[in-house]
């Protein structure tokens, strides 16, 4: 992978992750997707599955990159980040969602 | 939550974690609050030096001197001016210090200068800017005698540790609010969802800073190990523990060997690696000693790596690698440090470092506001001490900060001690914003004012930074002095922000008892 890719690729990979886990909590679900139920019990599993999977690309992009050291601290600290984000993102679409 | 944790935490073990977070928060919030923001301006302490001393913005350097005894012996002996120098040592010019920072002990005191790579001497900067004396206040607040200052970090550390841990305990709902952050609605119920917020997602750093914090100064603030084994010789455990060396003088003079040969060998036992640190130990001395540590901007780990030379033949004395403990402290305390050249985990350390002054903020801030409700709109004297210290370490560290640098820039080069003058004037400011708070503080602490003040000064530096050194943006972009330019661009949002921020809050009605009334739904 390109350098110039690494970090928006980590980060995004990250925000993608928190994102599908944030949709996954039935309160963002019904805010941000359907106010009339929560998220069906195999969506749900396929938004963990999908953040599993991109938590561990994450991982393997950074550790790819920087050695295992460096690498394993970056993805913990991009984790942290990439959460940060999403919840910035869930509380700017519920609001405007409620006007 | 499964029922298998719902009884794990029991609603007792919930309130019996309740009382010590918030009596920590509390009375140690302020304390807490100027470590971590201290410690992230130590992040970028070379930065904040570059700004801080203009003399010292010289442009890159790609590599360090060519020849240490051409460039460094030189710079020295005009640092002592004619004085017996008994040691002294140099910092090497690296990316983020383009200058090499020597350090002299003589035989009637101490001096130190600034010289550029090539040996030239620069006029003495005047300042201790970020690297003596943000980077120091966070470990030390700067009371060496008797270690004070660390015994009292450690045992904030210590408090802030479990103010984490009993945090997460507390939380009832961690995984259904993760994400939550409602900034609607009620203003306690933001605050608690903020101070989570924080908490929760940032927990892995904040761990992290606060126990390898805790590591770092374990020899001193757990002396019984060494107490028992070295008769409480710190300087003797080190020599073991760190690989050090250390010999008294014998007092028969005797020239110093060509340092040049002696990088060359350290490189070669290195197998690779920069020297970062060069110390010669009684200098001019048969029993000289000369060590040479390794740069660490490659790894994580604080290993330094030193390579220790007799000063007079120029062989190694001593080249010991560390043990699995010491090993182990090094890289704690090199997670802690982040000394490594790595731009992404710099901002990262810089912004939760920020985020950790943001929970102990908000977690202050809730306090005052969920007590209001038993006081009223008359606080007693308890919250309004709370309050006061809340402004006077948020808003007012700040403003004192922000003093010292716009300072920086105003004083004269000439007067005499301007270092120390700088550094009066920072704790003189913080005193009288801290007094401000308390005497302004009514139903509420005087934020908005203290804002405006923030804003002010934030955009007096960018100001005066363009105006007594003629470096602007464009020319910072221009010379790819980034350093320079970053320092400015974060100055100039931290003014944009708090002046957006004094001006709504100057705009909030009043707190009315009605609406206090209403208790929140925390457990």
């Amino acid at each position: 992978m390109p350098d110039a890719l690494m970090l928006p690729g980590l980060f995004g990979l990250c925000y993608f992750a928190f994102a599908a886990l944030a949709l996954s909590v039935e309160r963002h679900w019904r805010d941000l997707v359907d106010p009339r139920r929560g998220p069906p019990r195999r969506t749900v599993f396929r938004l963990r599955l999908a953040a599993l999977l991109c938590l561990a690309a994450a991982l393997s992009v950074a550790v790819r990159h920087d050695g295992t050291g460096f690498g394993l601290l970056l993805w913990a600290l991009a984790l942290s980040a990439g959460a940060l984000a999403v919840a910035a993102t869930v509380t700017w679409r519920t609001r405007s969602a409620r006007g | 939550m499964t029922a298998k944790t719902r009884k794990l935490i029991s609603p007792a073990l919930r309130a019996a974690m309740l009382w010590p977070h918030t009596w920590a928060g509390v009375t140690l919030g302020g304390l807490l609050m100027l470590i971590f923001f201290m410690g992230s301006l130590a992040v970028f302490a070379s930065e904040i030096d570059r700004w801080m001393m203009p003399a010292t913005r010289v442009g890159a350097v790609e590599t360090g001197p060519a020849s240490l005894d051409h460039a460094v012996l030189p710079a020295v002996e005009k640092l002592a001016a004619g004085r017996t120098v008994r040691d002294w040592y140099v910092q090497l010019p690296d990316e983020r210090r383009p200058v090499m920072a020597l350090q002299l002990r003589t035989e009637t005191g101490n001096a130190g200068g600034m010289a550029t790579s090539d040996g030239q001497l620069l006029p003495p900067v005047g300042t201790l800017g970020g690297t003596y004396f943000f980077y120091p206040l966070h470990y030390s607040l700067h009371l060496r005698a008797g270690f004070i200052g660390y015994w009292i970090v450690c045992f904030a550390s210590v408090a802030m540790l479990a103010g984490l841990i009993s945090g997460v305990i507390i939380h009832a709902r961690i995984f259904k609010d993760f994400f939550t952050f409602r900034s609607w609605g009620q203003f306690r119920r933001s605050l608690l969802d903020l101070h989570n917020l924080t908490g929760v997602l940032v927990l892995p750093f904040h761990l992290m800073i606060t126990i390898t914090g805790i590591v770092i100064v374990l020899p001193i603030v757990l002396p019984a190990g060494v107490q028992a084994l070295y008769g409480g010789d710190v300087r003797r455990f080190y020599d073991d523990a760190l690989g050090n060396y250390s010999r008294p003088r014998s007092g028969i003079a005797a020239p110093l060997a060509p340092l040049d040969p002696m990088v060359a060998e350290a490189r070669r036992l290195w197998g690779g690696g920069e020297p970062a640190v060069v110390f010669v130990y009684n200098a001019g001395d048969a029993a000289s000693v000369v060590r040479i540590n390794r740069a660490l901007r490659d790894r994580i780990s604080l290993d330094v790596q030193p390579v220790f030379f007799d000063g007079v033949t120029g062989q190694v004395l001593k080249y010991q690698r560390p043990g699995p403990v010491v090993a182990t402290h090094r890289v704690l305390s090199g997670l802690h440090f982040a000394a490594f050249d790595h731009w992404p985990l710099r901002w990262l350390y810089l912004l939760f470092g920020l985020s950790g002054c943001m929970l102990i903020g908000t977690g202050m801030l809730y306090w005052m506001e969920k007590r209001r409700v038993a006081h009223g709109v008359k606080p007693g004297v308890g919250w309004r001490s709370v309050a006061a210290i809340a402004c006077g370490s948020t808003s007012g560290l700040l403003i004192a900060t922000l003093a010292m640098m716009a300072a920086n820039r105003l004083l004269p080069a000439g007067i005499p001690s301007r270092e120390l003058v700088e550094v009066g004037l920072f704790f003189l400011i913080w005193i009288g914003s801290a007094v401000h708070a308390a005497v302004r503080t009514r139903t509420d602490p005087p934020w908005s004012e203290q804002c405006t003040a923030v804003a002010l000064l934030a955009a007096a530096c960018v100001a005066l930074n363009w105006i007594t050194t003629g470096e602007h943006p464009i020319r910072a972009v221009a010379s790819a002095d980034w350093a320079v330019l970053g320092v400015d661009v974060v100055l100039a949002l931290t003014a944009v922000a708090a002046w957006r921020v004094s001006r709504r809050l100057a705009q909030r009605p009043d707190p009315e008892l009605s609406t206090l009334a209403k208790v929140t739904d925390h457990a």
